[in-house]
C-alpha cells in the first residue's frame, strides 16, 4: 500500500496528474502562476486550481523562440526559473486547463501575460485563456481598496466561466480548508525546525499540495505527518535558505549529500505556505482579498526593512547553525533585496553564504564545493 | 575613408549642456541653504516637484551622466557589485552615493525624499536602498506598465496621447495612481509646510504641453529637410531639456533650438557633408558609436531613434482642474517599444534601413518581419560598438542593400 509520504512524492513528481484526471472526469481546471492567487476562490467555483511549476529540465528554446523574437531584448528579463513556467505554457503542458491565471507580480512574471497574448497572434497558437490579476504592491488604503476590487473581479470571471454564482458559503468552506493546509505545513516547518527533518522532504511534501485540491492535499500531508518518525532528530548542520524560489529540489538534496539539511526557508515554494492564515469571518471575500493584499507579491514587500525582519525571523525561529542566499541568475527581485539580508544575518551572528548569478539547475561542482567549504566551516 | 569633419554642434544644444550642470550647482546651493531636494523617476513626479518649487533630480537622467557625459559607468557597477548589488544602468545613482567621492558634477546633495516606484521590483528596491543610502524618505507609488504587461494598447496608440490618452489605461489604475499622486501632495505640504498651488501646477502643465509642441516642430522639420540639419547627437543631447519640463528656463532653451533649427534648415546645412542614405535606429540609447564609420565610410546618415519621438508623448491636453489626471494618465503610460510606432517613424524620417540591437542567434524577429514588411531593409547587431566585426556587418549590410 502506498504511504502518504509516497502519494505525495508521486504528485510531486508528476505535478499536473491530479489536475489531469479531475479534468477528464469532467471537471474544471484552473492554471496559475506564483503563489499568492487566491486558491480559495477558484475551489469555491468547484474548480480544480493548479499552480504552474517549472523544472530545471525544461527547454527554454520556445520561449526563446516564440516569445523573446517579439520584443527588444531589453523589455523583460526573465529568470530561467520564469523562463521554464513560460517554457510548460508554451508547450502546451497546460492546454489542458480551461484558464491561466497571471498575477502583477515580479515583472518577468506578468510579463507572461501579455507575452502569451502576443506569442498566440503571432505564431498562430492555441493557448488556454489568459486572465490577469493585478495587484498594487503599495500597502496604503488606496492599494487596499483596489487590490480588493480585483478579487471581485477575479469572482466575477470565475462565476462567468461556470456559469454559476459562487456562494459565500462555498468560499467560507474553502478558506477553512486551505487555512487547515496551512496549518498542516507550518505543523511540517515546525517539525523541520525542531528536529532537522530532511528538507527535500519537506520542499516534496509542499510542493506537491500546489498540485492538489485542499481536499485531496490535507489527509495526505496530515497522514504524512503522522507517520513521520517523532523520534528522529537531525545531528548535522542546520541552514536556513534564502533567495530565489526552488521548485525542483537540487539544492536541498545537494545540501543533504553533504552532510546539512535546510531546515527552514524564504522562497515561494517553501514554508510560506503556512503564511497569513485567512480569517474565518462572516466577511469571506473581504478576508480572502485582505490577504491578497498583505501577502506579497513574490518576495516584494514595503519598507524592505520588514523584510529583511522577517528573514531574520524566520531563520532564528528553525535555529539554523548558517544560512545560504541562492540567488539565480537574472533574478531582479533578490539581486537587490538579499545583500541586505545576507548583511542582516551575519549581524545577527548567522554565519552567511551568499551565492550569486546561480544556474536554474543547481548542480555545477563549483557549486558543491562552496557549499561543502561552507559548511565544513560551521563545524569548526 | 574620408577625412570629413563630424557635424556642427548647435549653440542652443551647448547651452542645454550648460544649463543642466549649472543647474545641479545651483541645487546644492540651495540644500546647502536648507532647501527641499528630491529624486523621481523619469516620467512619475517631477511637475510635482516643479510646482513646490522642489528642485528635482531625474534618475535616469543622472544614470546617463555617470555614463556618458563621466564615462564612469563601468566604476559604478564595480561599486554595486562589491556591495553585492547587481550591476545595471538603473542602479548607477544609487552607487554615486555609495561612493559619493566619485560622483559626477559633484554629486548629489541629500533628498528630503526619493519617490519610488513599483514600476519594477529592483527599480523599487533601488530607490528604497537608495533613500537609505542617504537616510532620507522613500514614497513609492503604484504603476503597472499598461503597454508591456496589463493591457493591449489600441492600434496606432501614438497618435492618442494629447487628447485621447485615456484610451491607453486601465480606468482603474488612473483612479489609483490619482489617489496616490493626492496622498503623496499631501504628505509634501505638510512635510514642507506649504500648500500645492494648483493653478501654478496648471501652468507647469500648459507650459510644458507648449514646451512639447516647440519641440515636435523642431523636430518636424529636421526630419523633412535634405539633408539632416541635426546630428543625433545633437537631438539625443537637446533631449535633456525633458528634464525640469514645464519650466520657463526650458521652454526658453527649446525655443531657442527652434529658431536655430529654423535658421539651419533656411541656410540648406546639413549635420552631414553627404547623405546617401538614411538610417533610424530602433534603440533609445545616445549617437551610435559606429555612425562616424557609417559617415565616412558610406556617406550614410543615422536620422533618428525613438527617443526623438518620445518628447510630444509628454504632453496631455486637459479640462479646467483636471491637470492632475493628465499628469496620472502620462505616468501610467508614455510608449511602448513596439515596431509598427517605429516604422512610422522610420517613414516620417525617410528613413531607407532600419537598425536594431538583438542578440545573435536570435531566429527571425518581428521587429525585422515588420520592417523589411514597410519596405526597410533591416540590420540587427549585437552591440553599439564600433569593432571590426560590427564594421564588417555594416559593410556586408550596405553592399547588399543600400549601395
Amino acid at each position: 500500500m502506498t504511504s502518504a509520504i509516497d502519494a505525495l512524492r508521486g504528485h510531486y513528481a508528476d505535478r499536473t496528474a491530479a489536475a489531469r484526471a479531475h479534468k477528464a472526469n469532467g471537471g474544471r481546471v484552473i492554471a496559475y502562476l506564483c503563489d499568492n492567487v487566491p486558491v480559495e476562490l477558484i475551489e469555491a467555483a468547484d474548480i480544480f486550481p493548479l499552480r504552474i511549476h517549472g523544472g530545471s529540465d525544461v527547454s527554454l528554446r520556445p520561449a526563446q523562440r516564440l516569445v523573446d523574437t517579439l520584443y527588444p531584448p531589453d523589455v523583460t528579463q526573465r529568470p530561467d526559473f520564469v523562463g521554464a513556467m513560460l517554457g510548460r505554457l508554451l508547450g502546451g503542458e497546460y492546454d489542458f486547463a480551461d484558464a491561466v491565471i497571471v498575477p502583477h507580480n515580479r515583472n518577468a512574471v506578468q510579463a507572461i501575460y501579455r507575452e502569451l497574448h502576443d506569442a498566440a497572434l503571432e505564431h498562430e497558437l492555441q493557448l488556454p485563456e489568459v486572465w490577469y490579476l493585478d495587484r498594487a504592491w503599495s500597502a496604503g488604503v488606496d492599494a487596499r481598496a483596489y487590490n480588493h476590487a480585483s478579487i471581485g473581479d477575479l469572482r466575477q470571471k470565475l462565476e462567468q466561466l461556470t456559469g454559476s454564482a459562487i456562494s459565500d458559503a462555498a468560499i467560507g468552506t474553502s478558506i477553512a480548508a486551505h487555512n487547515q493546509r496551512r496549518r498542516l505545513v507550518a505543523r511540517l516547518a515546525s517539525a523541520r525546525a525542531e528536529r532537522g527533518l530532511p528538507g527535500s522532504l519537506a520542499i516534496d511534501l509542499i510542493g506537491a499540495t500546489w498540485s492538489l485540491a485542499a481536499k485531496m492535499a490535507n489527509p495526505l500531508l496530515a497522514m504524512a505527518l503522522d507517520a513521520l518518525d517523532t523520534r528522529f532528530v537531525f545531528e548535522g548542520r542546520r541552514l536556513y535558505l534564502g533567495g530565489s524560489p526552488q521548485d525542483h529540489p537540487a539544492l536541498y538534496r545537494l545540501v543533504e549529500r553533504l552532510g546539512a539539511t535546510i531546515v527552514a526557508e524564504d522562497h515561494c515554494w517553501g514554508n510560506r505556505a503556512a503564511d497569513l492564515p485567512i480569517d474565518e469571518t462572516d466577511d469571506t471575500m473581504g478576508a480572502l482579498a485582505d490577504r491578497f493584499h498583505r501577502f506579497p507579491a513574490c518576495s516584494i514587500l514595503f519598507p524592505i526593512a520588514e523584510k529583511r525582519a522577517s528573514v531574520l525571523a524566520r531563520a532564528q525561529a528553525a535555529r539554523v547553525d548558517g544560512a545560504i542566499f541562492f540567488v539565480a541568475a537574472g533574478d531582479t527581485t533578490q539581486a537587490w533585496e538579499t545583500p541586505g539580508e545576507v548583511a542582516t544575518l551575519r549581524d545577527a551572528g548567522i554565519p552567511t553564504l551568499h551565492l550569486r548569478r546561480q544556474p536554474y539547475a543547481a548542480d555545477s561542482s563549483a557549486l558543491e564545493d562552496t557549499l561543502r567549504a561552507f559548511i565544513a566551516d560551521l563545524g569548526r | 575613408m574620408s577625412d570629413t569633419p563630424r557635424p556642427r554642434r548647435l549653440a542652443s544644444v551647448d547651452a542645454v549642456r550648460g544649463h543642466q550642470r549649472q543647474w545641479l550647482d545651483d541645487t546644492r546651493t540651495r540644500v546647502a541653504a536648507g532647501e527641499h531636494f528630491a529624486i523621481c523617476n523619469a516620467d512619475d513626479f517631477e511637475e510635482i516637484f516643479t510646482t513646490f518649487d522642489i528642485p528635482a533630480l531625474v534618475i535616469n537622467y543622472w544614470n546617463s551622466i555617470v555614463t556618458f557625459s563621466a564615462r564612469k559607468g563601468e566604476h559604478f557597477a564595480a561599486v554595486l557589485d562589491a556591495h553585492g548589488y547587481e550591476p545595471s544602468n538603473f542602479g548607477l545613482g544609487l552607487a554615486t552615493t555609495l561612493d559619493p567621492a566619485e560622483a559626477p558634477w559633484g554629486g548629489l546633495p541629500k533628498p528630503t525624499l526619493i519617490v519610488g516606484t513599483t514600476r519594477d521590483e529592483a527599480q523599487m528596491r533601488v530607490t528604497e536602498l537608495w533613500a537609505e543610502a542617504f537616510g532620507c524618505a522613500c514614497c513609492p507609488i503604484d504603476f503597472s506598465w499598461t503597454s508591456q504587461f496589463s493591457r493591449m494598447l489600441p492600434p496606432e496608440w501614438w497618435t492618442l496621447h494629447r487628447k485621447r490618452s485615456e484610451e491607453m489605461i486601465d480606468p482603474r489604475r488612473l483612479d489609483l495612481r490619482l489617489a496616490q499622486i493626492k496622498t503623496l501632495i499631501a504628505w509634501l505640504e505638510q512635510t514642507l509646510g506649504r500648500a500645492f498651488d494648483h493653478a501654478r501646477f496648471a501652468e507647469i502643465m500648459t507650459r510644458l504641453n507648449r514646451q512639447m509642441d516647440v519641440w515636435e516642430e523642431a523636430m518636424n522639420l529636421i526630419a523633412t529637410a535634405r539633408p539632416l540639419p541635426v546630428s543625433l547627437r545633437d537631438q539625443m543631447a537637446m533631449y535633456q531639456v525633458m528634464w525640469q519640463r514645464g519650466t520657463e528656463r526650458n521652454l526658453a532653451l527649446v525655443e531657442d533650438f527652434l529658431a536655430e533649427v529654423r535658421e539651419i534648415v533656411a541656410s540648406g546645412t546639413g549635420a552631414h557633408p553627404q547623405e546617401r542614405f538614411r538610417i533610424y535606429m530602433a534603440t533609445s540609447g545616445n549617437d551610435p558609436q559606429f555612425h562616424a564609420y557609417v559617415r565616412e565610410r558610406w556617406g550614410g546618415a543615422i536620422v533618428s531613434n525613438r527617443y526623438s519621438a518620445i518628447a510630444p508623448m509628454y504632453a496631455r491636453d486637459f479640462a479646467e482642474g483636471e491637470a492632475l489626471r493628465a499628469l496620472a494618465t502620462r505616468q501610467l503610460f508614455l510608449f511602448d517599444k513596439e515596431p509598427l510606432w517605429e516604422a512610422y517613424e522610420a517613414r516620417r524620417w525617410g528613413a531607407d534601413a532600419v537598425i536594431a540591437l538583438q542578440p545573435d542567434g536570435a531566429a527571425s524577429t518581428r521587429y525585422e518581419r515588420v520592417m523589411e514588411g514597410a519596405g526597410f531593409a533591416f540590420l540587427p547587431l549585437p552591440r553599439d560598438a564600433d569593432t571590426p566585426d560590427i564594421r564588417e556587418r555594416i559593410d556586408t549590410f550596405v553592399t547588399a542593400r543600400l549601395a
